[in-house]
């Protein structure tokens, strides 16, 4: 009998639709799932890519630094050494010449006068000169190789600041540490070459040594000076440090439209339920329909911001943005004033404009591209707060009843938004930004449910700049 | 949508989700509702109380067997507990106040449409419509139904064979024989 039975477990009653409704009352609020559209992928992940970018630039730039100063390291020592070669070279010449002229010409004068005279024209010039000359060598390659470095990739501009002090200090200690072993070198030189000659001037101890001896000395400075000519005809590297902070007077203007469209409320969603496919969530063009009857039609409005903002250069290419704006937005709608039940008719719709007056505190990062151009092309993402302060827009309340209403706790007062863009700078006079923003909160708190978008073109003029 | 992904999504409060699963047992849910109550209106407060039992334990649901029998036995308890609780249930279920003893007939064969039979069933004292329904077509055993009505297993036995009688009078009263469905002893 049982078995029997049992095909009555198939028998099924349809429910009433209203028993859905009433289960999906009683039903935790589900998440609304805020969808971020994908064009807003586009400047997060350029933000990203920025980032990496200039992580990767940065360590290029690390190894660059430690190759170029492994390269300056070589070159200064072996820069340094044919230096030291090359003037005990010219030194030991000149002693031949000395004892050459001395052979020529020698007979006359007395042995302690000529050594007197040689003594003090070797104590007076070549020690001070040739430790200039070597100094003035030992820089020279420096800036050389700087140049070169600078001129390869030009990479020395690249540099942060940190970097290049580093390279400088480091620089510095090259240069002190081969001018004193220039001294010692030259000392060495100093010594050996007053030995010779005073050997020579012993030996023959003519006064037409002491003429040798003085012409010999005349070029040996001639040369000197002709090398000190050599470094300040040298070009110079400038090492310009990024200006670390500066504001700037902010304006612009756009459109403003709403983006998401669901003005028909959330006053019933028991009617919802039983026939979604009556009430409709928009239809294209954020027309919004109740029965397939018009309620209201959103449009295009104006957007305007003004306000300071403040630019802080991370490095020569990435900077942070920050600010403080006040953001008129206004938006016109076209609306129905006729009560639920009576036959709403698009032709006779009202224009009713909603107005918002904000206060916005932007941040963002910007990536330039073109950091040493006159004109700088960058681009730019980052996020709002704004604060509603004052407001008188459009309200439907839970019966579909319309009206106009400034009833602070009708709609949102705090905003998170995102924004990106691109900005040309003509400069440093001034640069010009196209920016989008998308609010994230619905302006509404309850019943109408609409979300702002705005395409601005502002123009940022600098006033104040601090440098570090 | 797979059994398991529609879990799943209705556990995280998908409202999508928990419409679809409504959709696919409420009918069936109803009809089970209907058998243990006296009134439309009372089988949709239970389709409806019993619904929300099933989002809110979803979780407990091991995929161990098929997901319309595990929502049936809630159905079946929220039922039972509606009966318990509400007055006029309450007034004719009194299975532990009934010395009651199996009663032993010849019963014909009969066969008899399936919603007249719901409708028959219906008409059955409380106690033996909720016993009836239990063992007839739920196909509890004895122990278990009067596990589930804390009650002892000759209470049932006993409610079993009175409404078993009582049903097919009625339905002999009602004139309402067919051939479909058939039900012999």
């Amino acid at each position: 009998m049982q078995n029997n039975f049992t095909e009555i477990q198939n028998f099924n009653i349809e429910p009433n639709k209203q028993i859905w409704v009433d289960i999906e009352k009683q039903l935790p609020p589900e998440k609304k799932r805020r969808i971020v559209g994908w064009w807003w992928r586009v400047p997060i992940l350029l933000s990203l890519a920025g980032v990496g970018l200039y992580n990767h630039q940065y360590k290029t730039q690390i190894n660059s630094i430690v190759e170029n100063q492994n390269k300056i390291n070589q070159f200064t020592k072996n820069a340094s050494q044919t230096d030291h070669k090359k003037v005990a070279l010219d030194s030991k010449k000149n002693a031949l010449n000395v004892k050459q002229n001395i052979e020529a010409t020698a007979n006359s004068f007395s042995q302690s006068k000529a050594e007197v005279s040689l003594k003090k024209q070797w104590q007076s010039q070549p020690k001070q000169s040739h430790k200039k000359v070597n100094f003035l060598q030992a820089n020279t390659t420096l800036v050389e190789v700087n140049k070169a470095v600078t001129n390869d990739n030009n990479l020395s501009l690249k540099l942060s600041k940190n970097v290049i002090g580093k390279q400088v200090k480091i620089s510095k200690l090259k240069s002190n540490n081969n001018l004193a072993k220039a001294e010692e070198n030259y000392s060495k030189i100093e010594s050996k070459v007053f030995e010779i000659e005073s050997k020579e001037v012993e030996k023959f101890g003519k006064k037409n040594n002491i003429d040798s001896a003085k012409k010999n000395n005349k070029s040996i400075l001639n040369s000197t000076a002709n090398n000190t000519s050599i470094d300040s005809s040298l070009p110079k590297i400038k090492i310009s440090i990024p200006k670390k902070i500066s504001w700037h007077l902010v304006a612009g203007f756009g459109a403003n439209y709403v983006s998401k469209n669901t003005i028909v409320p959330n006053f019933s969603s028991e009617t919802y339920a039983a026939s979604p496919q009556v009430i409709g969530v928009g239809l294209s063009g954020g027309l919004a329909n109740y029965n397939n009857k018009v309620l209201a039609l959103p449009q295009t409005g104006f957007a305007g911001n003004v306000g300071i903002k403040g630019k802080y250069l991370i490095s020569k290419k990435s900077a942070l943005l920050f600010g403080l704006e006040y953001n008129f937005l206004q938006t016109s709608l076209n609306v129905n004033p006729l009560p639920i039940g009576d036959i709403f008719d698009i032709g006779n719709m009202q224009s009713t404009k909603n107005i918002f007056h904000l206060l916005s505190v932007p941040i963002s990062y910007m990536h330039c591209f073109t950091p040493n151009k006159k004109y700088k092309f960058s681009i730019f993402a980052g996020a709002n707060i704004d604060f509603a302060f004052a407001q008188n827009s459009l309200f439907i309340n839970d019966n579909l009843g319309f009206y106009q209403s400034n009833t602070t706790n009708k709609f949102n007062t705090i905003f998170g938004a995102l924004h990106t863009g691109i900005s040309i700078n003509c400069n440093d006079k001034f640069s010009v930004d196209i920016l989008a923003k998308k609010y994230l909160s619905a302006v509404q708190k309850i019943s109408a449910i609409y979300y702002w978008q705005q395409v601005n073109v502002q123009i940022n003029i600098p006033f104040a700049t601090f440098k570090k | 949508m797979e059994t398991r992904q529609l879990v799943k999504n209705c556990i995280d409060n998908n409202r999508q989700a928990q419409q679809q699963l409504y959709a696919m047992y409420a009918s069936n849910m109803l009809g089970l509702c209907y058998r243990y109550t006296k009134s439309l209106h009372d089988a949709e407060d239970i389709l409806q109380e019993g619904f929300l039992k099933v989002y809110s334990k979803l979780h407990q649901y091991k995929f161990e067997g098929e997901l319309g029998a595990w929502i049936r036995k809630i159905m079946v308890n929220t039922a039972l507990t509606y009966i318990n609780k509400h007055s006029k249930y309450k007034h004719n279920f009194n299975i532990n106040n009934l010395a009651l003893h199996p009663i032993e007939t010849q019963q014909p064969d009969i066969n008899v449409n399936i919603k007249d039979m719901v409708e028959c069933i219906r008409k059955l004292p409380t106690a033996q419509q909720t016993v009836f329904n239990l063992v007839a077509v739920e196909g509890y055993n004895h122990i278990e139904v009067a596990q589930m009505l804390q009650t002892n297993v000759n209470t049932i036995r006993s409610q079993f064979s009175r409404g078993k009688s009582l049903l097919i009078k009625i339905i002999e009263d009602e004139n309402i024989l067919t051939n479909n469905l058939k039900l012999s002893s």
